[in-house]
C-alpha cells in the first residue's frame, strides 16, 4: 500500500478539517507509522504515533496487579457481584470499624457513669430511722397500689358465682348413666364415691 | 441477555472502556475501578440490555458519566510523574528514542483541550467510531461533532508546532 506524498498532503488537509473517513484516517496512521516519512511531514508524525500508542493500551496491562472483576460466571449472583464493587467494599469496611469504635466508646461511658453514680452513695446508711421511714413509705405506695388493683379483681366474684351453677351440670352428667342404665355395679361404684 | 451473550458483547469492550475512563481520569487504577463498576452495573441490568439500540454506546455513556461523577467528587488521586514514566516505558523501543517526548507532548496538548473535544478526538482517532456512534455517546449532532473534532485536531497541531519551534530555538 504505497501512497505518494501529494495524496498524503491532501488527506492531511481533509483530516484537520474533520472530513476524512475512518478508512482514510487508518491510511494516515499507517503512513506515519513507517520510517519513510518526508521531513516536511514529520511534525504530524507524533500525533498519529500517539494514537497508535493509545490504541494498544489494555486493561490490567500496566502491571498494577489488581484483580479486576470483568467476566461473570454462572455463580455470580447479584449479591456476590455487588459485594465486589470496590467502593461498596471500602464503605462497609470503614463503616464496620466506625460502628465498633462507637459501640466501645458508648459502653465505656455507660459503665463509667454507673460506677460514678454509685460510688458516692454509701451502701449502708448511718441514719437508720431515715432508712426505715423511706422503706415504709415505699411499701405504703406499693400496698395502696395493690388495693386499687383489688377492686378490679372483685369483679371476678361474679364469674365465681356462675361457676357454682356450672357445677350442677357436672353433677347432672355424673348421674346421667345411672338414670339411663340402672346397673347394680355402677350404682354401687358411684355410691361408694 | 444471558451469560453467554454478556461475555460475547460486553466483555470485549473492556479495553475500550478502560481507555475511555483513563482519558478522563488519567489514572490507571481508578480507570480499572470504573470499568469494573460499569461491568457490574451492566450485569445487574442484563435483563434490560436487549432493549437498548447499542449496548456498546450504553457502556461508553455509563463509563463517561461515572468518570465525570468521580471528577466532580474529586475522589481520586492524581497520577503524575509515575504516569510519565509508565507512559514512556509503554512506547516500543524503536519509536521511543525519536518520538517519546513528542508523543508525550501530544498527550499534554490533549489535556489542554476542553473536555468535550478530548472525548470526541478520543472516540474518533483512538477508538475509530463513526460520527453516528459518537453522536449517541456524547449526545450531540454530527455536525457539531465534526466542528469540535476539527478544532481539537488543529489545536493540537498548533500546540505541537509551537513546541517544535521552541525546541529548534533552544538547539
Amino acid at each position: 500500500m504505497y501512497m505518494n506524498t501529494r495524496e498524503i498532503e491532501v488527506l492531511l488537509e481533509k483530516y484537520y478539517e474533520g472530513d476524512t473517513s475512518l478508512n482514510e484516517e487508518k491510511l494516515l496512521r499507517d503512513f506515519f507509522s513507517t520510517k519513510e516519512v518526508p521531513a516536511h511531514l514529520k511534525s504530524h508524525q507524533a500525533l498519529f504515533a500517539f494514537f497508535n500508542e493509545q490504541q494498544r493500551q489494555e486493561i490490567g496491562a500496566a502491571g498494577s496487579g489488581k484483580k479486576v472483576f470483568l467476566q461473570p460466571t454462572e455463580q455470580s449472583s447479584e449479591e456476590q457481584v455487588a459485594a465486589m464493587s470496590p467502593n461498596r467494599r471500602r464503605f462497609l469496611y470503614i463503616a464496620g470499624i466506625a460502628a465498633t469504635v462507637l459501640l466501645l466508646i458508648s459502653m465505656f461511658f455507660t459503665l463509667q457513669y454507673d460506677i460514678f453514680k454509685y460510688k458516692n452513695v454509701p451502701l449502708i446508711s448511718g441514719k437508720t430511722e431515715l432508712a426505715y421511714n423511706q422503706a415504709s413509705e415505699a411499701l405504703l405506695v406499693v400496698s395502696s397500689g395493690l388495693n386499687t388493683g383489688l377492686i378490679q379483681v372483685s369483679r371476678l366474684k361474679a364469674v365465681d358465682k356462675a361457676m357454682k351453677n356450672m357445677q350442677l351440670f357436672h353433677k347432672f352428667y355424673q348421674y346421667q348413666p345411672i338414670i339411663i342404665n340402672p346397673d347394680e355395679k355402677q350404682n354401687q361404684s358411684i355410691k361408694s364415691k | 441477555m444471558d451469560l453467554k451473550e454478556f461475555q460475547n458483547t460486553v466483555y470485549p469492550l473492556k479495553d475500550k472502556l478502560f481507555r475511555f475512563a483513563k482519558r478522563f481520569l488519567d489514572h490507571t487504577e481508578e480507570a480499572e475501578d470504573v470499568v469494573q463498576e460499569v461491568f457490574i452495573r451492566l450485569w445487574n441490568r442484563r435483563d434490560k440490555l436487549d432493549e437498548y439500540r447499542s449496548v456498546e454506546a450504553l457502556a461508553m455513556i455509563t463509563t463517561k458519566n461515572m468518570c465525570l461523577d468521580k471528577i466532580k467528587a474529586k475522589r481520586y488521586p492524581v497520577e503524575n510523574l509515575e504516569n510519565h514514566r509508565l507512559f514512556l516505558e509503554n512506547i516500543p523501543g524503536e519509536t521511543r528514542a525519536d518520538y517519546s517526548d513528542l508523543i508525550f507532548g501530544v498527550k499534554q496538548a490533549m489535556k489542554t483541550l476542553p473536555e468535550i473535544q478530548q472525548t470526541i478526538i478520543h472516540l474518533r482517532d483512538i477508538e475509530g467510531y463513526e460520527y453516528e456512534e459518537i453522536a449517541e455517546i456524547v449526545d450531540m449532532n454530527e455536525n457539531a461533532i465534526r466542528v469540535a473534532l476539527s478544532r481539537a485536531r488543529k489545536r493540537i497541531r498548533e500546540l505541537l508546532t509551537n513546541t517544535n519551534v521552541y525546541e529548534y530555538q533552544r538547539n
